[in-house]
């Protein structure tokens, strides 16, 4: 005498209360904002005004423009620089850490670097402004043993001191925690067959890290690609980047629909560039593991 | 030997270049110099006293912290909603929910920003602090999510299906069982979305119009000439945002006793 | 039949499907006002889903649960009066042990706060934990912290208290005490007692009645003594106890015809001539003799192991046929055999110590 199968309540209103806020809120204003941006980029600036329409002349402008090229091709190869200069100035720091360091060190440089993550960019690549500046702290330096003065600002050095600035902490933080997660006997197993330091670091750490250096330089570029600060005060903003198209055609042109095609051409280069990055970090046929 | 020794002075390198613009601001606050350089012109709280009578910096000042203690609340309730939700149930979408969720703060605030001005300006929002509040929650929610997930992770899954079978309806559970263990990550994530939301700049410059607040009020100024006002201000900024970071830190990590 | 009001829980062809696989097949049975129920069995079995839907944690997908003649079949936990003693124990670790014993009475919210605590009080003196009530919970030992679990669910003074596992987190030494204590526990409230474990020992030990459960099957309930002595099939002889298990085809004079030879059972089910019948040898109940002593169902054997546990010893032998059989000797016994692995030795059983299973396994 079997009763019939129940259904559970289906809608259940003690759920729906946790899982409302968010979908509401990031719907309304994430979801819906980058779908305003998307349809932007297809309207119509008409005697000032911003009209809605469906014209691909925002695009067809954008596109056939050789200073958009100049600037996205800029943009990406400042952020390859930084990807490279990033991965290769933080790994042997990374390495220190993860394998030298007392662990009492460790949770200090943990503090130091998850610390700058959520201080002020903004106040920090000021600060590099004026020590960088001609009459600045590292000039003044340079000249008490007789060099420079150096031009340090409003070139590729000064925006990249600036993206390393924004991107250095978290690099170091993905490479430590890859790092930390490599096998200790591996290592011990490579010195054991005679393989000198350096040479177990590229060929067994570094393939077996594999996946977070890939990570982390994916991050140092999606950060500097989007980056506005430092092209623009320490970079001098020119030639411009992609970020300083989109603030002068905001800010200055008025022009939100031609920046929107800017904005979306970066989401979808950003998002290329994660899944090949991903594609490359677990996908790779025969990779090592 | 000595490898490591080049090594470990590698890394001390690289932590100077992490900590060297916090350090030089700081410092060159209290230098007399109307030009921040060396050699040092005598300690001064010259720029100090400067910024307490800038009206613009004072209004700034108080919109920022207004902004970030609405947001931090605000962002904080969604994250904790959000973390409950993964943690408790499971539903048919719920991988697009949590990406929903979770992805605000992986697109460039630039690109947000112009996407906010777009959608504010719409629904006539653009240049009020309500605009700010609305964009920086949901950046800030993300973060909030991710301290709260990872103490629930930690919290025995008997423990809620306990008080429920003494007899404590779910509601009454989330109140005396799953806040009280959350609590230190809520007070973590309280602090770091108030520090995300204080030092937030590029959201806050796209919607604020003229409500301006101190970071968009900072901008305005790196446009203008170098002046030691700012290295006082950012003092200021960094002492608030570091102390907001690294008591969440302390709140986050803090191991229990127990185990 | 008995009349459903003498039952103060019966379950009614209770299913419970986890998408495709069945954690539990339609189950029925009744408990008893003030009895101590054992559920036991491998994991998996089914166990813990079956008292997890009666504490309404997981809610069953066919069937009824009733209290009294009260259906709770989708009542929600918090609205049944079943506390639960978990084997993590799960007490709220930012709360003192008093906090903790008073939770339910709280949530109740049918008493002021002193007679709250005056009860809680009571109950920490009974389990012997009033010394740490003040304390957080992380700074107690394990058999105190089973001491706060149990005095949160008494503190409710429940008809059921459900256990699940609550001594597999002990050791050895305070298990068997615990156990104790469970049992004068039991003995004094009067009330009814739910018992999960893996745990033969425990099960036998305190329980009234035992359900031997697996694949999501009761396969036997009954008290402790009537499962060990009368398994109803070939699962329930091989998990409880150590016995032998044969097989063969019954003669037309009820003799057993193995390939080890013929053999007579004569306790349990009288075995059909033609058909193939399984009977059980229990292992306290076989003779050692180094010569054979030429009586019926007697077997050569050979010495594999020897286990010393106490005051018996648990040998392993194997059969020509390769069975291995299981004996248990008093130690004092085994002397006068002068036993090493590897010696040859006969073993036979009178007829009716010699078990025979329900046809139709």
């Amino acid at each position: 005498m079997a009763t019939p199968k129940r259904s559970r309540r289906l809608i259940d209103g003690f759920a729906a209360f946790w899982a409302a806020p968010a979908l509401i809120w990031q719907t309304a204003f994430f979801l819906a904002p980058l779908l305003v941006l998307i349809s932007m980029s297809f309207w119509v600036v008409r005697n000032y005004r911003l009209t809605p329409d469906f014209v691909l002349k925002n695009w067809e402008r954008m596109f056939t423009r050789d200073y958009f090229w100049a600037a996205y091709l800029h943009t990406f190869e400042l952020a390859l620089l930084v990807a490279v200069l990033a991965s290769v100035i933080a790994f042997p720091a990374s390495h220190y850490l993860a394998f030298k360091a007392s662990p009492a060190a460790r949770r200090w440089a943990m503090f130091l670097l998850i610390t700058p993550f959520f201080t002020s960019y903004l106040v920090r690549a000021y600060s590099w402004k004026i020590i960088l500046s001609t009459e600045g702290v590292l000039n003044v330096v340079f000249g008490w043993v007789g060099l420079g003065p150096f031009e340090m600002l409003n070139n590729t050095f000064g925006a990249c001191v600036g993206y390393l600035t924004l991107c250095m902490p978290l690099v170091i933080l993905i490479q430590l925690f890859a790092l930390s997660n490599v096998n200790r006997d591996l290592i011990g197993a490579a010195h054991n067959l005679g393989c000198g330091p350096l040479k177990t670091t590229f060929t067994v750490t570094i393939p077996a890290a594999r996946v977070g250096l890939i990570l982390a330089a994916t991050f140092a570029f999606i950060l500097s690609f989007g980056d506005y600060v430092s092209p623009a005060y320490l970079g001098g903003g020119k030639p411009p980047t992609m970020s300083i198209l989109i603030v002068d055609q905001t800010k200055s042109g008025n022009h939100w629909p031609r920046a929107s095609v800017v904005a979306v051409t970066m989401v979808v280069t950003l998002i290329t560039v994660l899944f090949t990055a991903l594609f490359a970090a677990y996908g790779k046929p025969g990779g090592k593991k | 030997m000595t490898a490591s020794r080049w090594q470990a002075a590698w890394t001390v390198a690289v932590f100077l270049f992490i900590l060297a613009p916090i350090a030089s601001i700081v410092v060159f606050s209290f230098n007399a110099d109307r030009f921040p350089s060396l050699p040092w012109g005598g300690f001064s709280l010259t720029w100090y006293e400067a910024i307490l009578t800038d009206d613009t910096v004072r209004a700034g000042f108080v919109r920022s912290l207004k902004v970030s203690a609405i947001v931090s609340v605000l962002a904080t309730f969604i994250g904790f909603a959000t973390a409950y939700t993964d943690y408790r149930f499971n539903f048919t979408g719920k991988m697009p929910y949590l990406a929903l969720a979770a992805l605000p703060p992986t697109v460039p605030v630039l690109i947000l920003g112009l996407a906010m001005l777009s959608f504010f300006s719409m629904v006539n929002l653009v240049g009020t602090l309500r605009a700010i509040i609305i964009g920086h929650v949901v950046i800030c929610a993300p973060f909030a999510m991710a301290l709260i997930r990872m103490r629930l992770a930690d919290m025995s899954p008997d423990i809620e299906p306990a008080a429920w079978n003494l007899g404590a309806s779910r509601w009454r559970t989330i109140w005396s069982v799953t806040i009280p263990w959350c609590l230190p990550s809520i007070f973590a994530a309280l602090a770091i979305t108030a520090a995300v939301s204080f030092d937030e700049f590029m959201i806050a410059w796209f919607v604020s119009g003229l409500e301006e607040t101190l970071p968009v009020r900072i901008l305005a100024l790196l446009q203008g000439q170098v002046s030691p006002r700012i290295n006082a201000i950012g003092s200021i900024v960094f002492f608030i945002s570091v102390t907001l970071a690294g008591l969440a830190q302390l709140l986050a990590t803090r191991r229990d006793r127990q185990s | 039949m008995t009349t459903p009001m003498r039952h103060i829980l019966t379950l009614d062809a209770v299913t419970k499907r986890f998408g495709d696989t069945t954690a539990l097949h339609p189950t029925s049975f009744a408990v008893e006002k003030g009895e101590f129920l054992a559920m036991m069995g491998p994991s998996g079995c089914g166990k813990s889903t079956t008292l997890r839907m009666l504490a309404g944690l997981e809610f069953p997908s066919d069937g009824a649960i009733r209290l009294w003649d009260r259906d709770i079949t989708d009542l929600p936990p918090w609205e049944r009066d079943m506390p639960m003693v978990w084997q993590s124990y799960a007490l709220f670790p930012f709360m003192t042990v008093a906090e903790n014993v008073e939770f339910g009475l709280k949530q109740k919210g049918r008493s002021t706060a002193p007679a709250r605590r005056k009860k809680a009080a009571e109950w920490m003196d009974r389990l012997g934990i009033a010394d740490f009530a003040r304390r957080k919970v992380d700074q107690l030992s394990g058999g105190q912290r089973q001491r706060v679990a149990l005095a949160r669910a008494l503190a409710l003074e429940p008809e059921i208290l459900l256990l699940d596992e609550p001594l597999s987190a002990l050791d050895a030494h305070l298990r068997l005490h615990m156990q104790s204590e469970l049992k004068r526990l039991h003995r004094e409230l009067g009330i009814t007692f739910i018992y999960v474990t893996h745990s033969q020992s425990e099960a036998f030990a305190l329980a009234d009645r035992v359900a031997i459960m697996s694949e999501g099957r009761v396969q036997q309930i009954g008290p402790a003594k009537e499962v060990y002595r009368a398994p109803a099939n070939r699962f329930v002889a091989e998990f409880v106890g150590a016995n032998t298990i044969f097989a063969g085809k019954v003669l037309p004079d009820g003799g057993i015809e193995t390939p080890l030879g013929l053999f007579r059972a004569t306790d349990g089910h009288a075995p059909t001539p033609g058909r193939q019948a399984t009977f059980l040898v229990p292992a306290d109940r076989v003779t050692l003799s180094a010569a054979p002593l030429g009586v019926e169902n007697e077997v050569k054997a050979t010495l594999l192991t020897e286990e010393f546990t106490g005051s018996f010893v648990t040998l392993l032998l194997e059969l020509p046929d390769g069975t291995e059989m299981k004996v248990q000797k008093q130690q004092s016994e085994l002397d006068r055999l002068s036993l090493d692995v590897g010696t040859t030795i006969h073993a036979s059983w009178p007829a009716e110590v010699a078990y025979v299973l329900k046809e139709d396994q």
